[in-house]
């Protein structure tokens, strides 16, 4: 128990005293590592970023289901009550003709050959309809099925499903399409970032090959050698995430009010704030594990 | 104590560094192995301390075996069969004191215990006032005295010196010859790997002489002398 205390305390030493006197190596290490938590980072975002596009693309594909004029009301909300407990749907919004009109008549101020036709309008030609917005285009086939079976598909004028169907399918195709673009990009970009990785540690640890051989000839234990070698991966790991961390904040600061601008729902600084030990968490665990199997396979080289 | 039985040593791709030699040391002698460079003198110390492992043969310490023995094996025989360079290998960038600490430290041995034998061994070695020197800024008779002292608290039962004084002014040379021998009085075991003409002649001791991986001859005190 001493001798591994005594261990662990020489190797928490030796890995500090590579760190600060190393300053070349540890310069490349951290500056390497930097680059990789922000790919990995930008990797994050990516992700985010497609969601958001897919929510805000989902958000305007709406459904709506128009009735026949004989429907009454009651009825309308009954069938607004039922689609709305439907699995995955998030608001079914029901538009009155009378808020159709309105809407129409506000439509048109930019048309004045409809909006004369509008105001020589005696009654009101429209119908009341519903509006339904769900988690994912992927429920409306659903939701549309289930009411041509049902009892209420005689009281159904159309739906606009079929008219969005192929508009619906593109987006759900592009943003997928999409998806796996930037997995692929992500799977190559972070195969580099591993060899580039590996390669800064390795000529690390190479250019402290005569430590470690002086070590070996003194009859020194492989996790003896090993153990200075992972505490300096672990300074060189902890501090080049901190340093990564602090220029995405300032990054994220700067750049707050302009994501909005690409896209209304994309807020990454928000995002971060509420999953910031999670991401974070899965990051650092992700950096330590490559430098250190980088740090450990290079010193096993030198090891045989 | 250390034996060879008809050991050959080849280099990829077909360099032969020792050529079927057999030889045996007893415990408590002085030997001297000379030769010129690329006779194969290195390799015969490489392959005591089992940086080397030999193509074809057997080498023995204290009857056992030891070729192709495990890691665990090779640290222990390292403990007791311990090697000084011409190059020093130190740590250079670390004080003397750390450098000799190294040692205990690899034996788990605690602070207390490091420091007192530390102590114990510069005092003997009279370099107890460079210790806390960089062993960078040492000379090389002093760095010399260094690896001896790393050497000794091992408590080792041989010690190898591989052209230990080859890069030291005559004095140095002489003073690091004269530790090594009052160590041998004291019953360590010194295998001593030159080329130094002065050393072979100083010393009245055994010689193994070394000539493109033979062992040309091997002569007894008194009747050897190098011209």
């Amino acid at each position: 128990m001493i001798k591994f205390y005594n261990f662990l305390k020489r190797s928490f030493k030796e890995g500090f005293s590579i760190f600060l006197n190393e300053t070349s190596l540890t310069i490349v290490n951290i500056m390497t590592t930097i680059m990789v938590s922000l790919i990995l980072w930008l990797t994050v975002f990516s992700f985010y970023f497609l969601n958001q596009l897919n929510n805000f693309l989902q958000e305007r594909l709406d459904f709506s289901i128009y009735f026949k004029s004989n429907v009454s009301r009651q009825e309308i909300e009954k069938i607004q009550k039922i689609i709305s407990n439907f699995p995955g749907v998030n608001e079914v919004q029901l538009i009155t003709q009378e808020m159709a009109l309105e809407k129409l008549k506000k439509d048109a101020k930019a048309n004045p050959v409809i909006e004369r036709a509008l105001l020589e309008l005696k009654t009101n030609p429209l119908v009341d309809y519903l509006i339904v917005r769900a988690k994912s285009s992927e429920i409306y086939p659903k939701i549309s099925e289930y009411l041509q079976k049902s009892p209420y598909s005689d009281k159904i004028e159309y739906l606009t499903y079929f008219e969005n169907q192929k508009i619906i399918q593109k987006a759900i195709r592009f943003s997928n399409i999409l998806k796996i673009i930037n997995l692929g990009l992500i799977i190559i970009v972070l195969i580099f970032s591993v060899l580039i990785i590996f390669n800064t540690i390795y000529i690390s640890v190479h250019s402290l090959k005569d430590e470690i051989e002086i070590l070996q000839l003194l009859g020194a234990s492989n996790t003896f050698i090993r153990g200075p070698f992972f505490f300096y991966t672990l300074f060189f790991s902890i501090f080049s995430y901190i340093i990564s961390l602090g220029v995405l904040i300032f990054f994220l600061e700067k750049t707050k009010n302009f994501w909005p601008l690409v896209l209304s729902n994309f807020l990454p600084h928000y995002f971060i704030l509420e999953n910031f030990l999670q991401i974070n968490a899965i990051i650092f665990f992700i950096i330590i594990t490559i430098n250190l199997l980088s740090t450990l396979l290079s010193l096993q080289k030198h090891l045989k | 104590m250390i034996v060879f039985k008809n050991v050959t040593k080849i280099f990829s791709p077909n360099i032969v560094a020792l050529d079927n030699i057999s030889f045996e040391i007893k415990s408590g002698e002085f030997v001297l192995i000379i030769g010129k460079s690329g006779a194969g003198k290195s390799t015969v110390l490489k392959l005591i301390n089992k940086q080397l492992e030999p193509t074809k043969g057997d080498i023995f310490y204290k009857n056992v075996k030891i070729t192709n023995i495990s890691s665990k094996k090779k640290r222990e025989l390292r403990r007791k069969i311990t090697t000084i360079y011409q190059d020093f290998k130190l740590l250079f960038k670390k004080t003397v004191f750390e450098n000799l600490a190294l040692a205990l430290e690899i034996w788990g041995k605690s602070e207390k215990e490091i420091e007192k034998e530390v102590l114990f061994i510069a005092e003997k070695l009279k370099i107890k006032d460079k210790l806390n020197q960089k062993a960078e800024t040492l000379s090389g008779g002093e760095m010399q005295k260094v690896c001896l002292a790393r050497s000794l608290l091992f408590k080792p039962e041989v010690i190898l010196a591989d052209e230990p004084t080859g890069n030291l002014d005559p004095l140095s040379s002489l003073e690091i010859i004269e530790i090594l021998k009052d160590l041998n009085k004291e019953g360590i075991t010194i295998i001593l790997a030159t080329h130094n003409k002065e050393i072979v002649n100083s010393l009245k001791t055994r010689v193994l002489t070394l000539e493109n991986g033979r062992l040309i001859s091997d002569k007894n005190p008194g009747n050897y002398s190098l011209g």
